[in-house]
């Protein structure tokens, strides 16, 4: 025969197998010659990048791409003795059945996450990789992952929506879409959603154009509008104070800029103060402590035990700010606060941007209380345009500080903590440097993190050919309560929007003006 | 009984002789003219070509994107439309798809009508081609929104031919049949009910033993029901918020907007329908009078029946229907087309033949969208023929600088139209940074198309984000006529992810700015980005034709004098015509030994003409409109006009004189 014929014969009788195997009664018969399979020597490339990772208990199958030429594809995954998962592949592709996988994780908790992986090349050798070890966590990452996607829009945007994905499985569900409020997108931009210590029963999103927050407590949402007499920009970045009566809030004048070389994006902040909204009296006050009119203040972070509010700040720069925006650097303060007395300590700061040469932002503290994370970039206050944005770890007791292992050359940012403090999700640009796309990576106990791996989707070739970029991933104990029809309805009563009162009292401590609502300013995310 | 059994067993008496050949003929020939000529139409007049470039219809073959669309209501037509949409590229191909669909139109209308009466020879069932035609003639039609109305009308009439034929029973398989409509037509369900209405009231085969109540409660329950579609679809598709779903009942045409053209047809199908019914009923009244008698007389006669009655009446609408074509449209539809081809003669022929178009001569805030992207074109073909630097007076330059490039933000986010070719224009000039927010710009604008997702591959591998190109040409690769591109830049990629063999890449690479020039758009500091551009590469002739295009339609002369210093980087041996011009000007009010010209001379002509252009311009001092009559005879192309009147003084139509000075008197 032919031998050209002889491989092409080879070859279509190997998918014919594997088709039988796959539509037969799910039970892959495992390939002859896998023994005597030659040795590589070295790890197999895989895409996404699952090896040497540590995965939650209950992730959604890892499905995964051999990047190895060969015409079969075997592979064997296992977590303890008995739970195995053989699966028999022509294209390499590999779609874990759920429940086997499931059971595999469930009794491997804690344990290693062996991935064996066999090439058949077109001769009908095989060869055998080394196997990947990866570790099954004993914690569990919370359910539900929020974000916001999108085309990496500029001026003008069609659709952006905020959707939840359950990682558990690989269900993706809308929390609400721009084009809901007119039911064509592109003319609401809706932007940094957050919630109050992973829990999904509450919820803010602002939105532009209308300026609105969309306020969703208890399966209901109301719009509210933000500017008021001593802040007229609308709200931007939230932290809900754990007990969820207050949360604070940025106010921010920034604007969107743009480079002629390298990233096009950059944003920079000219006005910034902190506000604390009171959910109950829906008053906003300025605390003069961190609405200083000589310090831009931005991105609040509350402790656990809400008697500590992290911030970035920095001194208002002099001269013009566009053309000093690199020396633009923030450093990483606390104020205490007494939630009894309603009361704040002075500003101190935990980390100066003289000692570390960098901009500190996005701090965000672990449930546990004891470790801060946050960006360090070079200048300025928008990590995920700067490709140099990597995330820190500093020990609050401690004080040290640590580059976690699970950055990359690429730009990460938009980090938040999972329930229990073991995990951490954030955006990075790792793939290709232009898309951003959730990441997952384990903390130990003392803070260190392991190396990180992709959102897993069903198709292990869905980021190759996605141009939408994620935002804001933000880790929830559950899926959001409030539907997408109150969400809508609220944003397509904008005009109904209830205004934020100004506390009395703020207004006399008020000293200064954040600036004004100019089209254009908002909070970019 | 046997005639009848002959036309069909639920169709009406016709009372008119169809056996004959001529009928067998005209019922032949007749439609079949119509569709060669509306082949033809679409073909010549429209070219669908055009149609695609206005839509540039985005499909991917892949599980997903069927999934999305089969998501919601009308989906699987939008899906389709977008599949045979792409097949517009090739002109014949879109003509015979939409004569195709027409034709399965009309034979599918012709029997709904018989059904309601129409009798055997009557031509009424082949209107809605006209209406196709003249929809498609203005290039925003979706072909989704005329195919959606094809499905609906052959569903309704397969719906009446095939059993049950018992009343109730049928209207038990109305309801998964509406359903079905609605799901792969969407909004076109309204005119399937209220056709399918029509049949309940006047169709005698469908309902004749039935009594009026059930009727009208089989026509309220099946309205309710139709009607109810959207609200239950909200639930699944569109956030549960009802007020959208109804909303998309409207068809739409590209980018969103009404498509009055699809409600006109669905319209004219309705009134048809209706008028076909009563016609039917009252036929023998009508008939029964002096005048109605002589009519049908003469209407059943041998050729005024057949032959001479429907040919007038389709002479006419073909007359309508040419005459009805908007020229204008399709001249600035061509002209973006040729742009985008890059087709730069071919761009300025026909500019020249399109001087009395309405955006020369009409006010340019009248006309500002497609005035916009005409001159940046304009000027950009200019350019790439080497003549900007000759000619930028020859044609209008209505909107200043910003017909050479924009410069305000807000200016190219009011004229949309601006986006693509000026994104496009900036990678041209090696502005690649903004060529990319322009890009993103566009993409919200006009949507996803294969074109834009192209521009964003090979503006990621000259960024040098590789993996970022990957993943447009992944999505291209799975997008028909797209993918043997797509599959090659990636193999060659994989040699070479630069492509640094490929030629306007590796020059846009070397045009590619080395400072920095941070701002709040990137449609400003035009004149300090194009000379950044040329100290990046000195051999950037676009960024110089702009960068002095820029001095002369501002006026600074001094910095166009200072940059003739690169004239003989670009060969040039004498001073181009304008630059001479501006260079003169400027010696005039300058004591000309301290001004340097790198060697080179002004001509004498361009002296005389200069001579001559004051001689005129002094005796009318400061007045615009002496100036206009006694310059626009014969300076009206230069840079002394433009800079003395804020404009250039030109007609388009073969380089004659006139137009605006005209006006100007």
């Amino acid at each position: 025969m032919n031998p050209r014929a002889a491989v092409v014969l080879r070859g279509v009788l190997t998918t014919a197998a594997v088709l039988v195997s796959i539509l037969g009664c799910g039970h892959v018969r495992v390939p002859d010659g896998l023994e005597s399979a030659n040795a590589a020597g070295r790890l197999p490339a895989l895409s996404p990048d699952y090896a040497g990772i540590v995965i939650p208990p209950n992730i959604a199958p890892l499905d995964f791409r051999v990047r190895e030429p060969g015409c079969a594809y075997f592979v064997r995954i296992s977590s303890s003795p008995g739970n195995v998962i053989e699966l028999l592949a022509a294209d390499g592709c590999f779609l874990i059945p759920a429940a086997k996988w499931k059971t595999l994780l469930d009794a491997g908790k804690g344990s290693a996450l062996r991935i064996e992986v066999f090439v058949k090349d077109l001769q009908g050798a095989w060869t055998s990789f080394d196997a990947i070890e990866n570790t099954i966590a004993e914690e569990p990452i919370d359910s539900h992952l929020a974000y916001r996607r999108m085309v990496p829009w500029y001026h003008t945007y069609d659709e952006i929506g905020i959707y939840q994905r359950n990682l558990e499985s690989f269900e993706e569900k809308p929390i609400l879409k721009n084009s809901d409020f007119s039911g064509h997108a592109g003319e609401v931009c809706i932007n940094c959603h957050a919630f109050p210590a992973n829990q999904p029963d509450r919820m803010t999103i602002h939105a532009r154009f209308p300026f609105v927050m969309l306020l969703a407590r208890d399966g209901e949402a109301a719009p509210l509008d933000t500017r008021t007499d001593i802040n007229k920009s609308p709200f931007a970045y939230t932290a809900w104070h754990p007990s969820g009566r207050w949360a604070v809030y940025s106010v921010n004048k920034i604007l969107q800029v743009f480079h002629t070389i390298g990233e096009t994006r950059d944003v920079l902040d000219f006005a910034s103060d902190l506000l604390i909204y009171d959910f109950e009296k829906n008053t906003v006050t300025a605390i003069p402590e961190i609405s200083r009119p000589d310090q831009l203040e931005t991105f609040p972070a509350w402790s656990p035990d809400g008697r500590c509010l992290y911030f970035c700040r920095t001194a208002v720069p002099a001269g013009e700010p566009m053309a000093h925006y690199r020396e633009v650097k923030y450093d990483l303060a606390r104020i205490q606060f007494d939630p009894d007395a309603v009361s704040w300590g002075t500003v101190e700061t935990v980390l100066s941007a003289a000692d570390t040469g960098r901009s500190a932002g996005l701090p965000r503290v672990s449930p546990d209380g004891r470790h801060l994370l946050f960006c360090l970039c070079d200048y300025g206050t928008f990590p995920i345009f700067q490709t140099n944005s990597d995330l820190y770890m500093l020990d609050i007791e401690t004080h040290s500080l640590e580059r976690l292992a699970c950055n990359s050359d690429a730009s990460e940012a938009w980090h938040s903590w999972s329930a229990n403090g073991h995990w951490i999700v954030f955006s990075s640009k790792r793939c290709d440097g232009l898309f951003a796309r959730p990441y997952f990576s384990y903390i130990d106990a003392s803070g260190h993190a392991s190396k990180a791996f992709v959102l897993p989707q069903k198709d292990p070739a869905y980021y190759d050919a996605f141009a939408e970029t994620y935002s804001a991933p933000e880790l929830t104990q559950g899926a959001v309560t409030v539907s997408r029809e109150a969400l809508a309805n609220a944003l397509r009563h904008s005009e109904e929007a209830a205004n934020v009162m100004v506390d009395p009292e703020a207004l006399k401590s008020r000293q200064k003006d954040t600036g004004g609502p100019a089209p254009g300013y908002g909070n970019q995310s | 009984m046997a005639k009848r059994h002959k036309e069909g067993p639920f169709l009406p008496k016709t009372g008119r002789s169809t056996g004959t050949t001529e009928w067998a003929l005209a019922e032949l020939l007749g439609p079949a003219a119509l569709y060669a000529g509306l082949f033809l139409y679409l073909l010549i007049w429209v070219s669908p070509v055009l149609i695609h470039h206005v839509q540039e219809p985005f499909f991917l073959a892949n599980r997903s994107f069927l999934i999305e669309h089969l998501a919601r209501p009308g989906g699987l037509m939008e899906y389709l439309g977008a599949f045979f949409g792409l097949f517009f590229r090739i002109g014949w191909a879109g003509a015979a798809i939409l004569t195709a669909l027409t034709a399965i139109l009309c034979v599918s209308w012709r029997y709904c009508l018989r059904r309601l009466g129409m009798p055997a020879g009557a031509t009424r069932h082949l209107l809605p081609a006209f209406f196709v035609a003249w929809a498609h003639g203005r290039y925003e039609t979706l072909l989704s929104s005329t195919a959606a109305v094809v499905v609906a009308v052959v569903l309704l009439a397969l719906f009446l031919l095939v059993p049950p034929r018992a009343f109730w029973p049928k209207q038990l398989v109305f309801i998964p049949l509406s359903c079905l409509v609605y799901s792969v037509c969407g909004g076109v369900v309204v005119l399937f009910l209220a056709l399918y209405l029509f049949h309940l009231f006047f169709d005698e085969a469908f309902a004749s033993s039935v009594s009026l109540k059930a009727k009208i409660a089989a026509a309220a329950i099946a309205t309710v029901y139709v009607l109810a579609l959207p609200w239950a679809a909200s639930v699944v598709y569109y956030g549960g918020l009802p007020v959208i779903a109804y909303e998309h009942l409207i068809p739409q045409r590209w980018k969103q907007g009404v498509s009055i053209e699809v409600i006109l047809l669905e319209s004219a199908m309705v009134v048809i329908g209706l008028l076909s019914a009563i016609a039917a009923r009252h036929c023998e009244r009508v008939s029964a009078g002096p005048l109605g008698r002589a009519w049908f007389a003469f209407k059943h006669s041998r050729w005024a029946g057949w032959a001479l009655v429907p040919l007038t009446g389709f002479l006419l609408l073909s007359c309508t229907l040419l005459l009805s074509f908007n020229r204008n449209e399709k001249t600035l539809v061509t002209l973006d087309f040729l742009a985008d081809s890059g087709r730069w003669k071919d761009y300025l022929f026909l500019l020249d033949e399109a001087s009395s178009h309405p955006v020369f001569t009409r006010p340019p805030e009248e006309v500002l969208p497609d005035l916009a992207p005409v001159l940046l074109n304009t000027n950009r073909s200019l350019s790439h023929e080497g003549l900007l630097a000759e000619k930028i007076f020859s044609y209008p330059q209505t909107l200043g600088v910003s017909s050479l490039l924009p410069s305000d933000q807000k200016f190219c986010l009011l004229n949309r139209q601006v986006l693509l070719p000026y994104a496009r224009l900036s990678f041209e000039l090696g502005r690649v940074n903004e060529a990319e927010q322009m890009f993103y710009d566009a993409w919200a604008y006009c949507g996803c198309r294969a074109s834009l997702l192209r521009d964003l591959a090979r503006l990621n591998i000259v960024k040098g984000r590789f993996e970022a190109a990957r993943v447009f040409l992944n999505i291209l690769k799975q997008a028909p006529f797209e993918r043997a591109w797509a599959v090659a830049t990636e193999e060659q990629m994989d040699r070479d992810p630069s492509l640094a063999w490929d030629q306007r890449l590796k020059w846009i690479r070397s045009c590619n700015l080395t400072e920095d020039c941070v701002g709040t758009s990137a449609y400003g500091a035009q004149e300090k980005v194009l000379a950044l551009l040329l100290v990046a590469n000195p051999q950037n002739k676009m960024a110089y034709d702009y960068l002095m295009g820029t001095f002369l339609l501002t006026g600074q002369e001094e910095n166009l004098v200072n940059y003739m210093a690169m004239l003989r980087n670009f060969g040039y041996n004498e001073i181009p015509r304008h630059y001479e011009e501006a260079t003169l000007a400027y010696l005039a009010r300058k004591n000309p030994m301290s001004v340097n010209l790198y060697g080179y001379k002004i001509k004498g002509e361009t002296v005389r003409r200069f001579k001559g252009f004051e001689d005129l311009a002094a005796p009318c001092g400061g007045d615009p409109a002496k100036l206009w009559s006694a310059l626009s005879a014969t300076h009206a192309d230069t840079y002394w006009f433009h800079h003395k009147m804020g404009m250039t003084g030109i007609s388009l139509k073969n380089g004659k004189i006139g137009g605006l000075a005209g006006e100007a008197q």
